[in-house]
């Protein structure tokens, strides 16, 4: 019984993985639309800022004196608490879809989209990426809109990866939204 | 029959997808630590990754060439978490605690599996010694009810073995100094328990008043992620965490 479970899961992440459903019919309906960013460059350019608010607080990390800790989908806050009665942000370093954070020797180790990429932030005023490696984490870049809860299915525009990136969803009424989970 | 385990497998799995938690930690020199449910994790030359089924390790050892994919290993489904302790990774996923060996460190080979009793859940997992830890949360979205800490005697690494279940209201991340284990257990608030007995651990106190999802004990500092931001405790008293900031979000 156990067993079938198992052999089962697959099935079902197949289910939301999202492809293109020959079965959904053409019709008008309302369904998430992509909103793309051509510049596929920019989004994959990793870039130091000033310190920010954090709203959507990940995961945390500590090495040395500072925490990285991931701010959802959008880079890495930097805090120095070198005095830990008094924390400080340092700055920011954005980074398109990050979700992940690791460290060694100053190296920061993260996503940027779905690729693995290695940052220099030894000195937080010359962040700079050292190293990449292209498409690894397909599954940290996934291109579909959320579901507002488990049950719900949503339709959506399937997205075309010659138009770019997509950055976000908006709702529209289409005549055929291929996409669904 | 078929079709309802069907359904309910699948409507399982949706729900598990949107489960979202967050970590604990171990610590190494020049490497610092990470959270008990992050997905990425340094050991050695090598980066560990976990996707939602499978190990991938990357030779990182030159920080300035990017870094080579040197194996893909299968672990399981629903994998979430992933955690180095000694030459070990121990794996979270929704049904198992999954334990690797890194004799080898750029092929990690399987160790041991132990199945949870409590199937559908979020489960970070951390060791020390011959004992792991892990939190089962069966809150919400990630299951049925009934969240939990469970404790396994890990001497004979190839064979886990359940010594205790203590019951958690909806714990997140989890992390170990010494003899005391932090557990943040939501809205409850972070449990220190005493695990000088390393398999029965003792409910200390537990710290109020706030959301714990993240624990990472890093020498005398506990980092707290917590629902306004990032909360400083000293624990030179592993026992007796004493508040010292925090960071607002």
């Amino acid at each position: 019984m156990r067993f079938k479970i198992l052999l089962l899961l697959p099935v079902s992440l197949f289910l939301f993985s999202c492809d293109r459903n020959p079965d959904i019919k053409k019709e008008m309906r309302e369904a998430w639309v992509p909103i793309y960013n051509a510049n596929t460059t920019g989004l994959k350019t990793i870039t130091a800022g000033t310190p920010r608010p954090t709203v959507n607080a990940g995961k945390i990390y500590t090495a040395g004196n500072l925490i990285y800790q991931v701010e959802k989908d959008s880079g890495i806050h930097i805090i120095n608490y070198a005095n830990p009665s008094s924390p400080q942000k340092l700055g920011f370093i954005r980074s398109f879809l990050c979700k992940e954070v690791s460290v060694k020797n100053g190296f920061i180790y993260t996503n940027n989209f779905s690729d693995l990429v290695v940052i220099d932030a030894s000195n937080i005023n010359t962040v700079k990426e050292v190293a990449r490696t292209a498409d690894v984490f397909p599954d940290l870049a996934l291109q579909y809109p959320v579901k507002p809860d488990p049950f719900t299915i949503i339709y959506f525009e399937c997205p075309d990866p010659g138009k770019g990136i997509v950055i976000g969803w908006e709702k529209k009424n289409i005549d055929y939204a291929k996409c669904r989970r | 029959m078929r079709i309802k385990l069907f359904f309910t497998v699948v409507i399982s799995f949706l729900a598990l997808n949107s489960c979202n938690k967050e970590s604990t930690a171990g610590a190494s020199a020049s490497t610092g630590a990470g959270g008990s449910t992050a997905r990425f994790t340094i050991a050695g030359n090598n980066l560990y990754v976990v996707d939602n089924t499978s190990l991938k390790t990357f030779d990182i050892s030159n920080p300035a060439v990017a870094p080579v994919l040197k194996s893909t290993t299968d672990v399981g489904v629903n994998v979430e978490t992933i955690f180095p302790y000694q030459d070990k990774l121990f794996i979270g996923s929704s049904f198992s605690m999954h334990i690797f060996s890194l004799v080898n460190p750029e092929k990690p080979t399987r160790l041991a599996q132990a199945d949870y009793i409590v199937r559908m859940s979020c489960d970070p997992v951390v060791a020390k010694d011959s004992t792991a830890y892990a939190t089962l949360n069966a809150t919400g979205p990630c299951g049925g009810g009934g969240s939990q800490l469970v404790v396994y005697n890990i001497k004979d690494i190839t064979r886990p073995l359940l010594q205790r279940t203590l019951p958690l209201n909806g714990p997140y991340g989890l992390g170990i100094s010494d003899s005391a284990l932090y557990v943040c257990d939501g809205v409850t608030g972070l449990n220190i328990y005493n695990i000088r007995n390393t398999y029965n651990p003792q409910l200390l106190r537990t710290v109020t008043g706030e959301i714990f999802y993240d624990v990472i004990p890093y020498g005398n500092i506990l980092i707290c992620q917590v629902n306004t931001g990032i909360a400083l405790y000293d624990i030179s008293n592993r026992h007796q965490p004493v508040y010292l900031s925090r960071i607002l979000n």
